[in-house]
């Protein structure tokens, strides 16, 4: 009776909760890291599993009106030195701009690519970007579900960008430590797209940054999978180095 | 030359902090001329000591036919210095001022490298000077000096770019000395309200990067550079997923009698349809408009001539495969004298490091036109680039 009871407690303090608080609380799970700077590996695999790589150096900046990143991309070597500066504006486009070594040219881009392909990967510029909670409103269908042996909530979010190229997101967040682990994501005419996987997490002091993540393309059964070789966190590093001034 | 930049760089304890290398093996072949193999490439250099950080920009070029392409410079050698809101560059750079894709009237600070394709946009020559830049949040002002003017080399009057019918000395003439240094004063800001714009206004004065040709005391023909006030305003403003761009130049020639004052125009748009069959195609429409202020005056002496009366219409298609594939076409259009040139570029990775391309160009010019003597009424090139 008592474990009964318990149960009905514990499933009522969850769903006391909504969707739009458990995203709250997800972000905020990876949030606060201040700057960071990451070296990554991409690898690519077709749908026949021959892979390629790409290496890239991301640096973010956070900020309350929305994060700013420089990306610099370092392998392969043709296109080493290419660099993709971004602002995040909330409830705005963002603004992106594009630093072309060879012709030693910043480029201002149009930010609304957010469906197309990151570097010929199964990652969308929307993937890779801030997955700030307040980009997306919130489905009223909650669930708790079991995956790998774990209580997840089961959450349903919508783009709130009209060019997003999904028509919505469902992630599972893990119930005890609100971090994402899996997600699917349905295109815009609502069928499944791509099953993203956050496959590691790794907790520098109070923050879990993610360091490895794979996205599955269900319709071209294409993979890309993420990680993260090295991560720093914490660098107070300069609004400087996120302006066009670094792309020079 | 290589030695001695070795010795330099010990002397000053700097480290490599980067390095790429570009070496293509490239089949030219044109319908006028002996065709040709050339091998072209270059190193850039990046090194840091505890002071300042120096950039090295090595490049040559080889042709298996045409001796006058055969180089090797030293296209870039500077010394940068980053404070909190300031930059200081001293040293031979190249710089890019520009908003459009097919021409930039604006990006004047270096010379072309006629040498290595007259049609590139990235075939330019490194000038020696020095600038201060200071950054107030996402806006700049700019102050820079061009030490002198550098002679301009051409190929021989056997090769598929020698635009003259007689011969061609490389000794610049200048009307005032070759030292008296070129200053600019240039300002960049961005707009948010309206529109989301940015904008860069630049102010010049010194030698114009236009030049004439007179005949010298040996009977050949050489570049006449002359001194200017010049007024260059560039400027892309976005708007939904459009983005309009334009390049604006007014040229007062103040130290010589025979050059028209002149005006440029040049007014862009660019449009990217995303995810179309899993490819990102762009749309580029542009359109320049060369205005000569004085008329019986010297005409019709230097490339940016050609763009007037002109459109430019050209498409890009990203393939979004693992190889980078990209196509880019264009035809630039004369709507006085219906002259044409034509171009197509494709190029994708064919392993890691090797990027293949290709690329055809044809000409289509009326009879005594700057065009018509510029260069061969069509090549097609393909080459294999390695990349270390």
């Amino acid at each position: 009776m008592k474990k009964l009871l318990l149960i009905i407690t514990l499933t009522i303090g969850l769903f006391a909760q909504s969707a739009l608080e458990i995203a709250k609380k997800s972000y905020d799970a990876i949030s606060h890291y201040g700057s960071s700077i990451s070296q990554t590996t991409m690898i690519l695999k077709n749908a026949k599993g021959v892979e390629s790589i790409r290496k890239i150096e991301i640096k973010k900046l956070e900020g309350d009106d929305g994060d700013k990143s420089l990306l610099v991309f370092l392998y392969p070597n043709d296109i080493k030195g290419t660099k993709l500066l971004s602002f995040e504006q909330i409830g705005k486009d963002d603004k992106q701009w594009l630093y072309l070594p060879a012709l030693k040219r910043v480029k201002r881009i149009s930010s609304r690519n957010k469906s197309g392909s990151f570097m010929a990967s199964e990652f969308s510029y929307e993937d890779i970007a801030s997955q700030n909670y307040k980009n997306y409103t919130y489905g009223e269908d909650l669930k708790t579900v079991m995956m790998n042996n774990a209580e997840h909530f089961k959450i349903t979010r919508f783009p709130k960008d009209k060019n997003s190229g999904y028509s919505k997101q469902i992630l599972y967040i893990d119930t005890k430590t609100y971090l994402a682990h899996f997600g699917e994501y349905y295109d815009r005419k609502n069928r499944l797209l791509k099953e993203v996987s956050f496959l590691e997490y790794k907790k520098i002091g109070t923050v879990h940054r993610i360091q490895k993540m794979q996205m599955r393309n269900i319709q071209n059964k294409k993979v890309s999978t993420l990680i993260w070789d090295e991560d720093k966190i914490k660098l107070g590093l300069s609004k400087n180095l996120f302006s066009k001034r670094a792309l020079k | 030359m290589i030695r001695f930049i070795l010795s330099l760089l010990t002397a000053l304890s700097l480290e490599a902090i980067e390095h790429t290398s570009n070496i293509s093996l490239k089949y030219n072949s044109y319908n006028h001329y002996s065709n040709e193999i050339i091998i072209q490439g270059d190193t850039k250099l990046q090194l840091q000591n505890d002071i300042f950080t120096t950039a090295i920009t090595l490049e040559y070029l080889y042709s298996d036919e045409y001796k006058e392409r055969r180089y090797i410079i030293l296209n870039e050698l500077y010394f940068s210095k980053a404070y909190e809101d300031y930059d200081l560059i001293f040293g031979k750079t190249i710089k890019y001022w520009g908003e459009l894709e097919g021409f930039n009237i604006a990006d004047i600070y270096n010379q072309k490298n006629y040498l290595l394709d007259p049609f590139n946009k990235g075939a330019k020559l490194g000038s020696l000077g020095f600038n201060i830049t200071r950054y107030i949040d996402e806006d700049s002002i700019e102050f820079g000096l061009k030490f002198y003017e550098e002679n301009l080399k051409y190929p021989s009057q056997n090769s598929p770019y020698y635009p003259f019918l007689i011969g061609y000395d490389n000794e610049l003439q200048l009307s005032n000395s070759l030292y008296l240094p070129s200053v600019y004063l240039a300002y960049s800001f961005i707009t948010e309200d309206s529109f989301d714009s940015e904008t860069k206004i630049i102010l010049y004065h010194g030698y114009d990067n236009k030049r004439y040709f007179k005949l010298n005391n040996k009977g050949n023909l050489s570049q006449y550079a002359y001194r200017i006030n010049k007024l260059l305003v560039l400027s892309n403003i976005i708007y939904n997923d459009t983005i309009f761009k334009y390049e604006l130049s007014y040229t007062d020639v103040i130290s010589d009698k025979k050059m028209s004052d002149y005006a440029q125009i040049s007014l862009g748009l660019e449009k990217t349809l995303y995810d179309l069959a899993g490819t990102n195609i762009s749309f580029y429409l542009e359109y320049y408009k060369y205005l000569y202020m004085q008329k019986n005056m010297i005409q019709n002496v230097d490339i940016s001539e050609i763009y007037d009366n002109d459109i430019f219409l050209a498409f890009r298609v990203d393939f979004q495969d693992t190889e980078d594939s990209e196509l880019k076409s264009g035809i630039l259009y004369d709507l006085g004298k219906s002259e044409r040139v034509f171009k197509i570029e494709i190029k994708s990775r064919i392993i890691d490091n090797f990027v293949l391309n290709s690329e055809y160009l044809q000409i289509i010019s009326k009879d005594n036109t700057l065009l018509s003597n510029i260069g061969d009424s069509s090549r097609f090139n393909v080459g294999i680039t390695y990349t270390f």
